[in-house]
Protein backbone atom coordinates (compact mmCIF):
# COMPACT_ATOMS: atom_id res chain seq x y z
CA UNK A 1 0.00 0.00 0.00
CA UNK A 2 1.16 3.32 -0.43
CA UNK A 3 1.31 5.72 2.55
CA UNK A 4 -0.85 8.29 2.98
CA UNK A 5 1.42 11.49 3.18
CA UNK A 6 3.03 10.46 -0.38
CA UNK A 7 -0.28 10.06 -1.78
CA UNK A 8 -1.05 13.68 -0.43
CA UNK A 9 1.76 14.80 -1.54
CA UNK A 10 1.45 13.72 -5.26
CA UNK A 11 -1.90 15.61 -4.96
CA UNK A 12 -0.82 18.65 -4.04
CA UNK A 13 2.08 18.64 -6.62
CA UNK A 14 -0.53 17.69 -9.30
CA UNK A 15 -2.81 20.68 -8.11
CA UNK A 16 0.03 23.28 -7.66
CA UNK A 17 1.61 22.06 -11.54
CA UNK A 18 -1.78 22.25 -13.11
CA UNK A 19 -3.20 25.72 -11.99
CA UNK A 20 0.37 26.69 -12.32
CA UNK A 21 0.35 25.64 -16.22
CA UNK A 22 -3.56 27.19 -16.32
CA UNK A 23 -2.67 30.45 -15.11
CA UNK A 24 0.66 30.67 -17.61
CA UNK A 25 -2.25 30.17 -20.05
CA UNK A 26 -4.52 32.31 -18.83
CA UNK A 27 -2.31 35.19 -18.45
CA UNK A 28 -0.75 34.89 -22.37
CA UNK A 29 -4.71 35.12 -23.07
CA UNK A 30 -5.08 31.42 -24.54
CA UNK A 31 -8.18 29.48 -23.26
CA UNK A 32 -8.50 26.29 -21.66
CA UNK A 33 -11.75 24.28 -21.55
CA UNK A 34 -12.99 24.51 -18.01
CA UNK A 35 -14.04 20.83 -17.78
CA UNK A 36 -10.45 19.75 -18.37
CA UNK A 37 -9.25 21.71 -15.04
CA UNK A 38 -12.73 20.53 -13.38
CA UNK A 39 -11.06 16.25 -14.17
CA UNK A 40 -7.77 17.57 -12.81
CA UNK A 41 -9.49 19.03 -9.60
CA UNK A 42 -11.54 15.86 -9.43
CA UNK A 43 -8.44 13.91 -9.84
CA UNK A 44 -6.71 15.77 -7.36
CA UNK A 45 -9.82 15.17 -4.46
CA UNK A 46 -9.23 11.19 -5.60
CA UNK A 47 -5.75 11.45 -4.29
CA UNK A 48 -6.10 13.52 -1.82
CA UNK A 49 -9.04 11.68 -0.06
CA UNK A 50 -7.02 8.33 -0.42
CA UNK A 51 -4.56 9.82 1.54
CA UNK A 52 -6.70 10.81 4.28
CA UNK A 53 -8.57 7.90 4.30
CA UNK A 54 -7.53 5.70 7.52
CA UNK A 55 -6.69 2.14 6.24
CA UNK A 56 -7.84 -0.57 9.02
CA UNK A 57 -9.40 -3.00 7.30
CA UNK A 58 -9.69 -4.62 3.81
CA UNK A 59 -12.99 -2.49 3.04
CA UNK A 60 -10.53 0.52 3.56
CA UNK A 61 -7.67 -0.91 1.42
CA UNK A 62 -10.73 -1.43 -1.36
CA UNK A 63 -11.82 1.99 -1.07
CA UNK A 64 -8.31 3.50 -1.41
CA UNK A 65 -7.64 1.24 -3.85
CA UNK A 66 -10.52 2.64 -5.71
CA UNK A 67 -9.99 6.15 -5.24
CA UNK A 68 -6.12 5.72 -6.57
CA UNK A 69 -6.06 3.22 -9.37
CA UNK A 70 -9.44 3.86 -10.94
CA UNK A 71 -11.09 6.94 -10.44
CA UNK A 72 -7.55 9.54 -10.56
CA UNK A 73 -6.20 8.00 -13.36
CA UNK A 74 -9.83 8.45 -15.87
CA UNK A 75 -10.03 11.95 -14.25
CA UNK A 76 -6.35 12.30 -15.16
CA UNK A 77 -6.64 11.65 -18.28
CA UNK A 78 -9.76 13.60 -18.87
CA UNK A 79 -7.55 16.43 -17.97
CA UNK A 80 -5.52 16.45 -20.92
CA UNK A 81 -2.04 16.43 -19.06
CA UNK A 82 0.06 16.32 -22.15
CA UNK A 83 -1.16 18.68 -24.26
CA UNK A 84 -1.30 21.51 -21.27
CA UNK A 85 2.36 20.85 -20.79
CA UNK A 86 3.34 20.96 -24.63
CA UNK A 87 1.42 24.73 -24.81
CA UNK A 88 3.52 25.76 -21.68
CA UNK A 89 6.66 24.30 -21.05
CA UNK A 90 9.58 25.64 -23.22
CA UNK A 91 13.07 24.96 -24.67
CA UNK A 92 14.74 21.51 -24.32
CA UNK A 93 12.51 20.35 -21.70
CA UNK A 94 9.57 20.74 -24.25
CA UNK A 95 11.66 18.79 -26.90
CA UNK A 96 11.96 16.12 -24.49
CA UNK A 97 8.44 16.04 -23.65
CA UNK A 98 8.03 15.66 -27.80
CA UNK A 99 11.12 12.71 -28.35
CA UNK A 100 9.37 10.47 -25.50
CA UNK A 101 5.43 11.10 -27.22
CA UNK A 102 7.72 10.38 -30.67
CA UNK A 103 9.02 7.52 -29.50
CA UNK A 104 8.80 4.01 -30.35
CA UNK A 105 8.15 3.36 -26.60
CA UNK A 106 4.85 5.62 -26.46
CA UNK A 107 3.61 4.11 -29.73
CA UNK A 108 4.26 0.61 -28.30
CA UNK A 109 2.62 1.08 -24.68
CA UNK A 110 -0.55 3.24 -26.37
CA UNK A 111 -1.02 0.22 -28.84
CA UNK A 112 -4.94 -0.78 -27.77
CA UNK A 113 -4.58 -4.17 -26.89
CA UNK A 114 -0.92 -3.52 -24.67
CA UNK A 115 -2.89 -1.06 -23.18
CA UNK A 116 -5.65 -3.16 -22.54
CA UNK A 117 -3.17 -6.03 -21.05
CA UNK A 118 -1.44 -3.86 -18.63
CA UNK A 119 -4.91 -2.57 -17.07
CA UNK A 120 -6.50 -5.69 -16.98
CA UNK A 121 -3.33 -7.82 -16.15
CA UNK A 122 -2.46 -5.47 -13.27
CA UNK A 123 -5.69 -5.93 -11.33
CA UNK A 124 -5.89 -9.57 -11.95
CA UNK A 125 -2.15 -9.93 -10.31
CA UNK A 126 -3.07 -7.43 -7.27
CA UNK A 127 -6.12 -9.23 -6.22
CA UNK A 128 -5.32 -12.72 -7.34
CA UNK A 129 -2.09 -14.07 -7.41
CA UNK A 130 -0.41 -14.47 -3.70
CA UNK A 131 2.17 -12.19 -4.00
CA UNK A 132 4.30 -11.10 -1.24
CA UNK A 133 3.10 -8.15 0.31
CA UNK A 134 5.91 -5.91 -0.56
CA UNK A 135 4.85 -6.17 -4.22
CA UNK A 136 1.77 -4.48 -3.65
CA UNK A 137 3.15 -1.00 -3.77
CA UNK A 138 5.51 -0.99 -6.71
CA UNK A 139 1.73 -3.23 -8.21
CA UNK A 140 -0.27 -0.04 -7.19
CA UNK A 141 2.01 2.16 -9.16
CA UNK A 142 1.67 0.27 -11.89
CA UNK A 143 -2.10 -0.15 -12.07
CA UNK A 144 -2.24 4.11 -11.79
CA UNK A 145 0.27 4.31 -14.72
CA UNK A 146 -1.80 1.40 -16.39
CA UNK A 147 -5.38 3.36 -15.75
CA UNK A 148 -3.67 6.73 -17.31
CA UNK A 149 -2.77 4.80 -19.99
CA UNK A 150 -5.86 3.13 -20.92
CA UNK A 151 -8.04 5.81 -20.21
CA UNK A 152 -5.66 7.86 -22.03
CA UNK A 153 -6.52 5.97 -24.95
CA UNK A 154 -9.96 5.69 -25.05
CA UNK A 155 -11.39 8.70 -23.98
CA UNK A 156 -8.42 11.46 -23.28
CA UNK A 157 -8.37 14.31 -25.23
CA UNK A 158 -4.22 13.83 -25.14
CA UNK A 159 -3.35 13.59 -28.95
CA UNK A 160 -2.24 9.38 -29.38
CA UNK A 161 -0.58 7.85 -32.27
CA UNK A 162 -2.65 6.01 -34.55
CA UNK A 163 -6.43 6.11 -32.19
CA UNK A 164 -8.58 2.91 -32.98
CA UNK A 165 -12.21 2.99 -33.44
CA UNK A 166 -15.54 3.47 -31.56
CA UNK A 167 -15.50 -0.45 -31.87
CA UNK A 168 -11.98 -1.71 -30.56
CA UNK A 169 -12.36 0.56 -28.35
CA UNK A 170 -15.63 -0.46 -26.88
CA UNK A 171 -14.25 -4.06 -27.06
CA UNK A 172 -11.25 -3.28 -24.91
CA UNK A 173 -13.69 -1.41 -22.42
CA UNK A 174 -15.39 -4.64 -22.13
CA UNK A 175 -13.13 -6.74 -21.31
CA UNK A 176 -11.52 -4.78 -18.42
CA UNK A 177 -15.12 -4.03 -17.03
CA UNK A 178 -15.76 -8.17 -17.34
CA UNK A 179 -12.46 -9.00 -15.96
CA UNK A 180 -13.39 -6.28 -13.40
CA UNK A 181 -16.54 -7.28 -12.10
CA UNK A 182 -15.42 -11.54 -12.02
CA UNK A 183 -12.31 -10.62 -9.86
CA UNK A 184 -14.43 -8.79 -7.42
CA UNK A 185 -17.02 -12.04 -7.57
CA UNK A 186 -14.09 -14.44 -7.44
CA UNK A 187 -12.69 -12.09 -4.16
CA UNK A 188 -16.83 -12.62 -2.69
CA UNK A 189 -16.66 -16.12 -3.28
CA UNK A 190 -13.04 -16.36 -1.21
CA UNK A 191 -14.95 -14.61 1.64
CA UNK A 192 -13.87 -10.98 1.41
CA UNK A 193 -17.46 -9.78 1.74
CA UNK A 194 -17.98 -6.11 1.61
CA UNK A 195 -14.92 -5.36 0.65
CA UNK A 196 -15.34 -7.43 -2.75
CA UNK A 197 -19.03 -5.80 -3.58
CA UNK A 198 -16.96 -2.30 -2.84
CA UNK A 199 -14.52 -3.30 -5.38
CA UNK A 200 -17.84 -4.43 -7.56
CA UNK A 201 -20.02 -1.84 -7.54
CA UNK A 202 -17.31 0.63 -7.47
CA UNK A 203 -15.50 -0.37 -10.65
CA UNK A 204 -18.81 -0.31 -12.06
CA UNK A 205 -19.67 3.27 -11.31
CA UNK A 206 -15.87 4.32 -13.12
CA UNK A 207 -16.18 2.08 -16.13
CA UNK A 208 -19.97 3.36 -16.62
CA UNK A 209 -17.93 6.81 -16.38
CA UNK A 210 -15.45 5.46 -18.90
CA UNK A 211 -18.40 4.22 -21.33
CA UNK A 212 -20.56 7.71 -21.08
CA UNK A 213 -17.11 9.86 -21.99
CA UNK A 214 -16.34 7.36 -25.01
CA UNK A 215 -19.23 7.54 -26.69
CA UNK A 216 -20.08 11.08 -26.30
CA UNK A 217 -16.97 11.69 -27.77
CA UNK A 218 -18.12 9.37 -30.63
CA UNK A 219 -21.17 11.53 -30.62
CA UNK A 220 -19.44 14.96 -31.13
CA UNK A 221 -17.43 13.62 -33.79
CA UNK A 222 -19.92 12.06 -35.45
CA UNK A 223 -21.52 15.18 -35.80
CA UNK A 224 -23.61 15.36 -38.79
CA UNK A 225 -21.36 18.97 -40.42
CA UNK A 226 -23.98 21.29 -42.58
CA UNK A 227 -22.33 21.72 -46.38
CA UNK A 228 -19.61 23.97 -46.15
CA UNK A 229 -18.36 26.53 -49.16
CA UNK A 230 -17.65 24.89 -51.89
CA UNK A 231 -20.18 22.57 -51.43
CA UNK A 232 -23.12 24.74 -50.69
CA UNK A 233 -22.63 27.09 -53.87
CA UNK A 234 -22.72 23.25 -55.74
CA UNK A 235 -25.93 23.53 -54.09
CA UNK A 236 -27.48 26.52 -55.45
CA UNK A 237 -29.12 27.34 -58.79
CA UNK A 238 -26.54 29.08 -61.12
CA UNK A 239 -29.31 30.87 -62.89
CA UNK A 240 -31.21 32.80 -60.04
CA UNK A 241 -28.50 31.57 -56.93
CA UNK A 242 -31.47 30.18 -54.99
CA UNK A 243 -31.65 26.84 -53.60
CA UNK A 244 -31.81 24.21 -56.23
CA UNK B 1 -30.12 4.27 -40.80
CA UNK B 2 -33.10 1.32 -40.73
CA UNK B 3 -29.89 -1.21 -40.08
CA UNK B 4 -28.55 1.00 -36.96
CA UNK B 5 -32.46 1.98 -35.63
CA UNK B 6 -32.80 -1.91 -35.25
CA UNK B 7 -29.30 -1.71 -32.98
CA UNK B 8 -29.46 1.27 -31.06
CA UNK B 9 -33.11 -0.49 -29.65
CA UNK B 10 -31.38 -3.84 -29.33
CA UNK B 11 -28.47 -2.43 -27.37
CA UNK B 12 -30.99 -0.16 -25.28
CA UNK B 13 -33.34 -3.48 -24.71
CA UNK B 14 -30.51 -5.30 -23.12
CA UNK B 15 -29.66 -2.51 -21.44
CA UNK B 16 -32.58 -1.80 -19.84
CA UNK B 17 -32.77 -5.82 -19.02
CA UNK B 18 -29.74 -5.95 -17.70
CA UNK B 19 -30.10 -2.63 -15.51
CA UNK B 20 -33.70 -3.77 -13.92
CA UNK B 21 -32.30 -7.00 -13.12
CA UNK B 22 -29.56 -5.16 -11.08
CA UNK B 23 -32.10 -2.15 -9.98
CA UNK B 24 -35.06 -3.65 -8.81
CA UNK B 25 -34.30 -7.56 -8.20
CA UNK B 26 -30.20 -6.87 -6.48
CA UNK B 27 -31.03 -3.50 -4.71
CA UNK B 28 -34.57 -2.86 -4.09
CA UNK B 29 -36.48 -6.34 -3.54
CA UNK B 30 -33.33 -7.98 -2.34
CA UNK B 31 -34.51 -10.85 -3.79
CA UNK B 32 -31.19 -11.99 -6.27
CA UNK B 33 -28.02 -12.61 -4.29
CA UNK B 34 -25.01 -11.29 -5.04
CA UNK B 35 -23.64 -14.73 -5.14
CA UNK B 36 -24.83 -17.90 -4.61
CA UNK B 37 -22.52 -21.04 -2.95
CA UNK B 38 -23.73 -23.41 -6.06
CA UNK B 39 -22.46 -20.81 -8.40
CA UNK B 40 -19.76 -22.27 -10.57
CA UNK B 41 -16.53 -20.18 -11.97
CA UNK B 42 -18.17 -20.74 -15.67
CA UNK B 43 -21.38 -18.91 -13.65
CA UNK B 44 -19.54 -15.67 -12.46
CA UNK B 45 -17.52 -15.42 -15.77
CA UNK B 46 -20.81 -15.31 -17.85
CA UNK B 47 -22.32 -12.95 -15.03
CA UNK B 48 -19.32 -10.67 -15.61
CA UNK B 49 -19.41 -10.59 -19.59
CA UNK B 50 -23.09 -10.16 -19.25
CA UNK B 51 -23.12 -7.46 -16.69
CA UNK B 52 -20.68 -5.21 -18.14
CA UNK B 53 -22.25 -5.93 -21.69
CA UNK B 54 -25.55 -4.65 -20.59
CA UNK B 55 -23.58 -1.44 -19.17
CA UNK B 56 -22.02 -0.66 -21.77
CA UNK B 57 -24.75 -1.40 -24.25
CA UNK B 58 -27.38 1.09 -22.28
CA UNK B 59 -24.90 3.97 -22.84
CA UNK B 60 -24.22 2.60 -26.74
CA UNK B 61 -27.57 2.60 -27.55
CA UNK B 62 -28.48 5.44 -25.49
CA UNK B 63 -26.21 7.72 -27.73
CA UNK B 64 -26.57 5.77 -30.90
CA UNK B 65 -30.29 6.57 -30.86
CA UNK B 66 -29.37 10.22 -30.14
CA UNK B 67 -27.62 10.55 -33.12
CA UNK B 68 -30.24 8.84 -34.99
CA UNK B 69 -32.66 11.95 -33.29
CA UNK B 70 -30.47 14.65 -34.50
CA UNK B 71 -30.16 13.32 -38.17
CA UNK B 72 -34.05 12.81 -38.01
CA UNK B 73 -33.31 8.91 -39.37
CA UNK B 74 -34.57 6.82 -36.33
CA UNK B 75 -37.29 4.22 -37.33
CA UNK B 76 -39.27 4.08 -34.17
CA UNK B 77 -41.13 0.27 -34.85
CA UNK B 78 -37.26 -0.76 -35.39
CA UNK B 79 -36.40 0.71 -32.37
CA UNK B 80 -38.99 -0.06 -30.24
CA UNK B 81 -39.10 -4.21 -31.59
CA UNK B 82 -34.82 -4.13 -31.40
CA UNK B 83 -35.52 -2.91 -27.70
CA UNK B 84 -38.29 -5.35 -26.99
CA UNK B 85 -36.09 -8.46 -28.89
CA UNK B 86 -32.52 -6.92 -26.64
CA UNK B 87 -34.90 -7.33 -23.14
CA UNK B 88 -36.42 -10.57 -24.52
CA UNK B 89 -33.22 -12.19 -25.40
CA UNK B 90 -30.93 -10.97 -22.68
CA UNK B 91 -33.81 -11.83 -20.11
CA UNK B 92 -34.16 -15.55 -21.72
CA UNK B 93 -30.28 -16.07 -21.83
CA UNK B 94 -30.44 -14.80 -17.70
CA UNK B 95 -33.98 -16.88 -16.58
CA UNK B 96 -32.40 -20.34 -18.47
CA UNK B 97 -28.53 -20.31 -18.48
CA UNK B 98 -27.55 -18.40 -15.57
CA UNK B 99 -30.73 -19.08 -13.32
CA UNK B 100 -30.51 -22.75 -14.56
CA UNK B 101 -27.71 -24.08 -16.05
CA UNK B 102 -25.17 -22.02 -13.86
CA UNK B 103 -27.13 -22.23 -10.43
CA UNK B 104 -26.03 -18.60 -10.34
CA UNK B 105 -28.39 -17.50 -8.11
CA UNK B 106 -32.11 -17.96 -8.23
CA UNK B 107 -35.05 -15.77 -8.90
CA UNK B 108 -35.45 -15.59 -5.08
CA UNK B 109 -35.06 -18.00 -2.27
CA UNK B 110 -37.26 -19.50 0.23
CA UNK B 111 -40.38 -19.90 -1.82
CA UNK B 112 -41.50 -22.52 -4.33
CA UNK B 113 -40.00 -21.50 -7.53
CA UNK B 114 -41.57 -22.79 -10.55
CA UNK B 115 -44.19 -19.93 -10.81
CA UNK B 116 -41.35 -17.45 -10.59
CA UNK B 117 -39.22 -19.43 -13.40
CA UNK B 118 -42.32 -19.41 -15.37
CA UNK B 119 -43.15 -16.29 -15.39
CA UNK B 120 -39.39 -14.86 -15.96
CA UNK B 121 -39.08 -16.77 -19.06
CA UNK B 122 -42.35 -16.35 -20.46
CA UNK B 123 -42.48 -12.55 -19.86
CA UNK B 124 -38.93 -12.91 -22.06
CA UNK B 125 -40.67 -14.80 -24.68
CA UNK B 126 -43.74 -12.66 -24.85
CA UNK B 127 -40.71 -9.86 -25.52
CA UNK B 128 -39.50 -11.76 -28.19
CA UNK B 129 -42.32 -12.71 -30.25
CA UNK B 130 -43.59 -8.73 -29.81
CA UNK B 131 -40.32 -7.83 -31.16
CA UNK B 132 -40.40 -9.90 -34.04
CA UNK B 133 -44.36 -9.11 -34.65
CA UNK B 134 -43.34 -5.12 -34.52
CA UNK B 135 -40.39 -5.70 -36.88
CA UNK B 136 -42.01 -7.82 -39.54
CA UNK B 137 -45.31 -5.51 -39.65
CA UNK B 138 -42.84 -2.55 -39.93
CA UNK B 139 -41.07 -4.39 -42.97
CA UNK B 140 -44.18 -5.34 -44.53
CA UNK B 141 -45.16 -1.79 -44.39
CA UNK B 142 -42.17 -0.37 -46.25
CA UNK B 143 -42.27 -3.16 -48.73
CA UNK B 144 -45.96 -2.16 -49.85
CA UNK B 145 -45.49 1.87 -49.56
CA UNK B 146 -42.12 1.66 -51.94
Amino acid sequence: MIPGWLLLSAAGALLAGYLGAEQRLHRRGDRWPVSRSAAAVGAVVAVAAAGLLPVRSALEETAVHLLVTMAAPLLLALSAPVSLVLRTVTGPARAGVVAVLHSRWARTVTWLPLATALEAGGLCLYYLAPLPHGWHGPLTVHMVLAGYLFSAVLVGPDPVPRRPGILPCSLALLFVFAVHGVVAKLLYAAGEGTAAQLLYYGGDVVEIATAVALFARWYRRSAPRPARGPVALQQLNPADGRPR
Amino acid sequence: MRGRSLLAGVLVGIGVAGFVDEAVFHQILHWHHFYDRGTSTAGLVSDGWFHAFSWLAIVAGLFMFADLQRRRASSRPRVVGGALLGWGGFQLYDGLVHHKVFGLHQIRYGVELLPYDLAWNLAAVAGLVAGTVLLLRARRREARTS
